[in-house]
């Protein structure tokens, strides 16, 4: 069983009166603890692609399945909750609540699923120091670096301890030494805790990083390269 | 750490940015509570307590500021709602679910409201009380006693919770379908180009390539734009005609007074009261320093629906010269056709009166009914009205009226009019002279309302207070409006503050001078804040001059009121742009995180 499989995916939009396909019949597959970069040019629909497998998104058509399980079987209620619990995401511009500090924003998914204080404590603690911002915990969001931010939204991103992480263009806000060291950090945490991860780039040293590197054109896989 | 403690500290963060919610729902409430304390009030509404001329200018007010609270609740909740749509996107993203999403920004809402909703009342029972002294003082109404009835706050409470709870409805249905992918993007979407654009672009290209960039500021949320400069060009024009219609208005009631008042005083002796003559009414009179110029006696018959005058001492002393056939009657509709009411004048065909026949004997029925048909009616004020005539009034063959006369079926009495040599200064005199009928009837206060005469200067004064009331409470609607118009376009301007951000960035970046910036800001906020003011005066002057002119027969006063309230305006606004723009220049310079 595939971590993650999409099966025929569909999707447009319509600008000004005209119908733009973004996806047209595309599949995919992610194994357990694979770390796959999904490349391709400007409006090839990556991040399209992304929101439409992390169920940010509805596909017109077509089946998306994690862990066996289809997306669009769920209720609304339901997808919630099963993305909260099974996925982490980290987005290009970060989205971090700037009103709450850094350990607040890591722990943001386990609050909305009412864990206990004793083990949001320990778990904020694991994730500070993976994701090495152990002394930022107390700062405010605006107070940070680009690269602390990125730091924040990927131990953000792995709180619940997840089963697939999402990351739409993690290091494109980034100085390449920065973006390095994140991308070190994720490998890191890929290699450690087996989380499968999809990582959105245009950076080809980027998606170096990565077990797979599938591309994208004309709203399909082209390559799927090992 | 709980979600609901998450949620209050972000609450407690964000207050600032909710800040315009808070005082649009706060002042709101504020100016409809302090109506609600004046039309709650018994002894207000009480038409003998205060002139019902005063008391009913308080409805027209009050609907409007319930409208206002009724529109405004909603509209800025929906505003308050844009201002967290990325968060919520954000936590929506996190796998938060919409129900958990719904209640949260229902309770945020619905608790800054409450919140506002108190201020309120506590700011409202304070300011309603500065209202009654203002009232009372400047205004002169002394018959209004300040108290705050319990229903001021049930009503307020009442509509605000509906306009509370419709927007909380609302606003939940679209967190409900709103894609969590268009929240997250909330911030930096902005629209297409529409077909205006590409066509201008076409045709102008010159113009529009040395101002694209203002251009490009313009059309950004163009249809978001658009609705928001026609409604607020609404608002601020209906501001516009209010301020026409009032100085209208002020001037058509006191010009009414004297078109109802042919005569400075008058009274009429009828049920064996007012049993005064013109030399005691003058004795009185000279105490104060008022000296009449001119008497004038009518004899007049009266029951319970008509005044019947003979037609001879109507020609002789009041001037007319009606030719009344025996058998017959004139109508007289003493009406100014012209005052902007609608009034009935159907002619009565013909009445039968009740003539006692000679043959009988004291003390039994009458017997005899004589027919009188119409013949004609006239519309014409040729006395003041008092309280002891009857509403409407016939005019008879002198040889019909003598039947009257004798006749126990009917009341005769004497009506005197006077004019007085300087009427306007005659309110001492008259006051006095009110006292004495008092005395001389020997009646209690309430039942000498019946027997009271009739005043020029005591309608002027109650219709120039009446008109300053209305102009009073009508300056806090007006006030209401323009800050519901003010906040609309102002709450646009802070939710594209981070798209603002951005740009100055980027053009500080490719070396544009902060003065550039500014001149690029000012631009924009100008059009932003100036062009609905520009749509709302041609809007208003048209209306104003319509209305003035088809109500009131003032349209050219109601016209310049309009445009001397509409330059006003230009020229404050023209100055706030100024210095919003380099406030907003400042506060998303590049660096900066948030407005302070």
């Amino acid at each position: 069983m595939y971590a993650l499989e999409a099966k025929s995916l569909f999707k447009s939009y319509r600008t000004r009166g005209k119908k733009t396909e973004v996806l047209k019949n595309l599949s995919l597959q992610v194994k357990k603890g694979e770390m796959v970069a999904i490349m391709g040019s400007s409006g090839s629909g990556k991040t399209t692609l992304l929101h439409n497998l992390s169920g940010i998104d509805l596909p017109d058509s077509g089946e998306v399945f994690v862990d066996g399980k289809e997306l669009s079987s769920f209720t609304r209620e339901e997808l919630a909750l099963f993305r909260r619990r099974n996925f982490g995401m980290v987005f290009q511009d970060f989205q971090l609540l700037e009103s709450l500090t850094v350990g607040e924003n890591i722990l943001l998914p386990m609050i909305l699923d009412k864990r206990s204080e004793k083990e949001q404590k320990q778990r904020l603690q694991k994730m500070l120091k993976l994701a090495e911002i152990e002394e930022l915990e107390e700062r405010g969001i605006t107070e940070l670096s680009g690269g602390q931010k990125q730091r924040v939204a990927i131990a953000r991103a792995l709180v619940q301890e997840p089963n697939l992480i999402f990351a739409d263009e993690p290091t494109g806000n980034l100085d390449g030494q920065t973006a390095e060291n994140i991308l070190g950090c994720m490998l890191e945490l890929n290699r450690k805790t087996g989380v499968s991860m999809l990582i959105v780039t245009h950076d080809s040293r980027a998606a170096s990083f990565c077990q797979r590197i599938l591309r994208l054109e004309h709203g399909g896989v082209k390559d799927d390269v090992l | 750490m709980t979600f609901f403690e998450i949620s209050m500290k972000m609450f407690r963060k964000n207050f600032i940015r909710y800040r315009l919610y808070f005082l649009g729902c706060f002042l709101a409430s504020t100016v409809f509570f302090c109506f609600a304390t004046i039309f709650t009030n018994p002894s207000f509404m009480d038409g003998q307590v205060v002139n019902s001329m005063i008391s009913n200018n308080i409805i027209f007010p009050s609907i409007l500021a319930a409208v206002i609270l009724l529109v405004f609740v909603p509209c800025s909740y929906a505003v308050f709602f844009s201002a967290r749509e990325q968060e919520y996107g954000i936590m929506l993203s996190l796998g938060m679910s919409r129900r958990m999403a719904c209640q949260g920004l229902i309770l945020e809402g619905i608790a800054l409201g409450v919140l506002a909703l108190g201020a309120s009342f506590v700011a409202g029972t304070c300011f309603s009380a500065i209202f009654y002294a203002m009232i009372s003082q400047i205004i002169g109404i002394t018959q209004l006693r300040w108290r705050i009835p319990y229903e001021a706050y049930s009503v307020t409470a009442f509509l605000y919770g509906i306009a509370l709870v419709f927007a909380a409805v609302y606003t939940s249905i679209r967190v409900m379908g709103k894609r969590i992918r268009l929240l997250l993007l909330a911030p930096y979407q902005a629209e297409q180009k529409g077909r205006a654009y590409h066509w201008v672009k076409k045709c102008f290209p010159g113009y529009m390539g040395k101002h694209l960039l203002e251009i490009s500021l313009l059309v950004r949320h163009r249809r978001d734009w658009l609705m928001r400069t026609v409604f607020s060009a609404l608002l601020v024009g209906f501001v516009l005609y209010l301020v026409s219609f009032c100085s209208v208005f002020q001037s058509a009631i006191l010009r009414d007074v004297e078109n109802y008042c042919p005569y400075d005083l008058a009274y009429s002796e009828m049920f064996g009261k007012n049993n005064v003559s013109p030399q005691e009414l003058a004795a009185v009179l000279e105490e104060h320093n008022v000296t009449i110029t001119e008497t004038t006696q009518i004899s007049y018959a009266r029951d319970a629906a008509f005044n019947y005058l003979s037609v001879s001492e109507v020609n002789k002393k009041l001037g007319c010269s009606y030719r009344i056939p025996a058998g017959t009657f004139l109508n007289l509709f003493q009406y100014e056709l012209e005052d902007g009411y609608d009034y009935d004048l159907v002619e009565i065909p013909h009445i039968s009166l009740k003539i006692e026949d000679e043959g009988e004997k004291e003390g039994q029925a009458p017997n005899i009914e004589a027919s009188l048909q119409s013949c004609g009616s006239d519309v014409r004020i040729l006395f003041n009205k008092n309280a002891t005539l009857a509403d409407r009034t016939l005019i008879l063959n002198d040889r019909d009226f003598d039947k009257l006369k004798s006749n126990r079926n009917y009341w005769y009495g004497t009506m005197y009019l006077f004019q007085l040599q300087n009427w306007r200064e005659s309110q001492a005199g008259v006051l006095a002279f009110q006292s004495f009928l008092q005395e001389k009837n020997q009646v209690t206060p309430k039942e000498q309302r019946y027997f009271r005469a009739d005043a020029k200067i005591e309608r002027y004064l109650e219709a120039r207070q009446s008109g300053q009331f209305a102009m009073f409470l009508l300056c806090f609607v007006e006030a209401l409006l323009l800050l519901a118009a003010f906040l609309l376009i102002r709450f646009r301007i802070t939710a594209e503050q981070e798209e603002n951000r951005r740009l100055q960035k980027s053009l500080f970046m490719i070396g544009m001078s902060e003065a550039e910036r500014y001149r690029l800001f000012l631009f924009k906020n100008r059009v932003r804040f100036l062009s609905p003011l520009a749509l709302s005066m041609m809007f208003s002057l048209i209306v104003s001059y319509k209305m003035g002119e088809n109500v009131y027969h003032s349209g050219k006063m109601g016209c310049l009121a309009s445009m001397v309230a509409a330059l006003i305006l230009l020229v404050l606004t023209a100055l706030y742009t100024v210095f919003y723009s380099r406030r907003e220049l400042v506060c998303t310079s590049y660096g900066r995180n948030t407005e302070r």
